[in-house]
């Protein structure tokens, strides 16, 4: 379900919750959205581990629309949800940049070594990589990529 | 995002980073981070251990350092990075590239030979 909300609220139900954020695309702006996020899972007392994850995700793709999505240099409104449900904590970024999937960008093949390292293109690696499920939609002129980081029992175990 | 350079035996110089490596705490040592690197043949211990969180932007600045100081015939090594950071690093293919220790004998041990006489 689309939801408008623009300001950050966590609405605590029984096993779930559910926070939004809107955000101007600026490099700036990211510090900000990590900090909603290390709200939303002080308050649900997410593991470490699954809040680096989703940190990781957030910033990197966070990253790639702000320098990549908006040829035209105006401001934007970027809008993050985060929902919380059972074991497993969904993050959606929605941008009304150009069309980007960024999950059918080509994988960079990892260098052999330190000399012929490409330096960069590494955003998405981690995204695909280090969450456990990502998907891309395009809808109604909005590029919307979730991420979804399921709680781990290695997680849980850690202090 | 702090940095504290000291040296250590053998000429070795030890930079210890802390805090987030995201796009600010990156940006606000990156110059100084380079310029600490960029010194011909030196032998570099990047320590870890108080970096918290680490995005690509950070993972950038160590490669592209690295990259620039090997190519001087001087080499970085990483010291006990945290396990989510660990992690990360191995993900990305950076532990391939720029040896991970986990102790500072050893990190010292892997950079003998490297400082120009």
């Amino acid at each position: 379900m689309r939801t408008t909300g623009e300001t950050a609220a966590v609405a605590e139900c029984t096993a779930s919750a559910v926070a939004e954020l809107s955000i101007r695309n600026r490099l700036d702006e990211l510090g900000r959205a990590s900090a909603w996020l290390a709200r939303f899972a002080d308050s649900l007392a997410l593991p470490p581990e699954t809040v680096f994850r989703l940190d990781l995700g957030l910033t990197e793709a966070l990253t790639n629309v702000i320098a990549y999505a908006y040829p035209d240099r105006a401001e934007h409104e970027i809008r993050i949800r985060l929902e919380a449900e059972g074991a497993a904590v969904l993050l959606e970024v929605e941008d009304d940049g150009m069309p980007f999937d960024p999950l059918r960008a080509e994988r960079p093949p990892l260098p052999g070594t330190l000399e012929e390292a490409p330096i960069g293109g590494l955003g998405i690696h981690l995204i695909r990589s280090m969450l456990d499920e990502c998907h891309y939609r395009r809808e109604a002129g909005k590029n919307r990529l979730t991420m979804l980081a399921k709680r781990r029992e290695s997680d849980e175990s850690r202090p | 995002m702090q940095m504290d350079v000291s040296e250590i035996d053998g000429g070795i110089r030890h930079i210890r980073l802390a805090g987030r490596m995201d796009v600010a705490g990156t940006q606000a040592i990156d110059l100084r981070f380079t310029a600490l690197t960029a010194t011909s043949r030196s032998a570099i211990v990047v320590d870890l251990s108080e970096v918290s969180f680490l995005a690509s932007i950070g993972m950038r600045t160590l490669l592209s350092n690295a990259k620039a100081l090997s190519l001087k015939g001087g080499k970085m090594v990483l010291l006990n990075p945290q396990p989510m950071v660990a992690s990360a690093l191995s993900t990305a293919g950076i532990d391939t590239l720029i040896p991970v220790h986990h102790d500072l004998e050893s990190a010292c041990k892997a950079l003998e030979g490297v400082v120009a006489a």
